[in-house]
């Protein structure tokens, strides 16, 4: 028995809002995020075990800009995804669906991420 | 009898998965919720861990001083790598639920994310039991 079910409206199909770019955007991040999650969670496993090698690797990345840079990238996508993720719990509730309402919260969101991007970063190095 | 059942009683256990996609939204709002608190507790232990760091208050290998921190730097940590893989896993399910239309490949992918996240979890977890 095979139930032939709507499929979901495709990137190409569809021009794309403001709030259609938020909305795949969140997607993106959430899989930036997944993999450094898993990518954090397997240096913590292998620090345990192979301590030297770890060590030696953590110094490698951490001298080198590239990293530094890519994890800027990734706290900003971090804090991107928390606050659109507020943002999706409102809607789960049924608060702000109207275009005006969700064009500004998402506004409010990036702003916010921006901001406390840079703050966190600040945080750190001062 | 009707107007005090909420709505989510009213939609759970419809639809062709036989509630599997309830339970699935439901799981994936309880893990953003609780992570929200945990994220900002851990933000805070990270920034202590890197003033310590990069403002010369450790006398001891680096390594060293990770380990002889207290648990209560390390508890927000390992909560959010756990609930954010678990809550990654979910998301991911969605999107290659969205994406990809070839059932075989659908059902490979998303069997081999969850036993990958569930192997990674398992052994995150045994890593700070032993």
């Amino acid at each position: 028995m095979t139930i032939e079910r709507p499929l979901s409206p495709h990137l190409q199909i569809y021009r794309l809002p403001f709030t259609a770019i938020l909305s795949i955007a969140h997607r993106l991040s959430g899989l930036f995020l997944y993999l450094g999650f898993v990518f954090f969670a397997w240096a913590a496993i292998m620090s345990k075990f192979f301590p030297d090698c770890a060590m030696k690797c953590l110094q490698c990345l951490l001298t080198c800009r590239v990293t530094l840079f890519v994890l800027f990238l990734w706290t900003l996508l971090f804090f991107y995804h928390m606050f659109n993720g507020i943002r999706h719990l409102f809607w789960d509730v049924g608060l702000g669906f109207e275009i005006k309402t969700a064009n500004l919260s998402g506004l409010a969101v990036v702003a916010l991420a921006i901001i406390c991007n840079f703050l966190i970063w600040y945080c750190i190095f001062y | 009898m009707q107007n005090f059942v909420s709505h989510f009683k009213k939609v759970k256990n419809l639809g062709a998965s036989g509630g599997a996609a309830t339970h699935h939204f439901l799981m994936q709002r309880l893990s953003a919720i609780f992570l929200l608190p945990v994220v900002f507790w851990a933000l805070i232990s990270l920034l202590c861990l890197f003033h310590k760091i990069l403002h010369g208050q450790i006398n001891a290998p680096l390594w060293d001083f990770l380990q002889s921190q207290s648990l209560f730097y390390y508890i927000p940590l390992i909560l959010m790598i756990i609930v954010g893989i678990y809550h990654g896993m979910l998301g991911i399910q969605v999107i290659i639920e969205d994406y990809i239309q070839c059932k075989i490949m659908k059902h490979f992918f998303i069997i081999s994310c969850k036993l990958f996240s569930f192997f990674t979890i398992l052994i995150f977890l045994f890593t700070f039991i032993l």
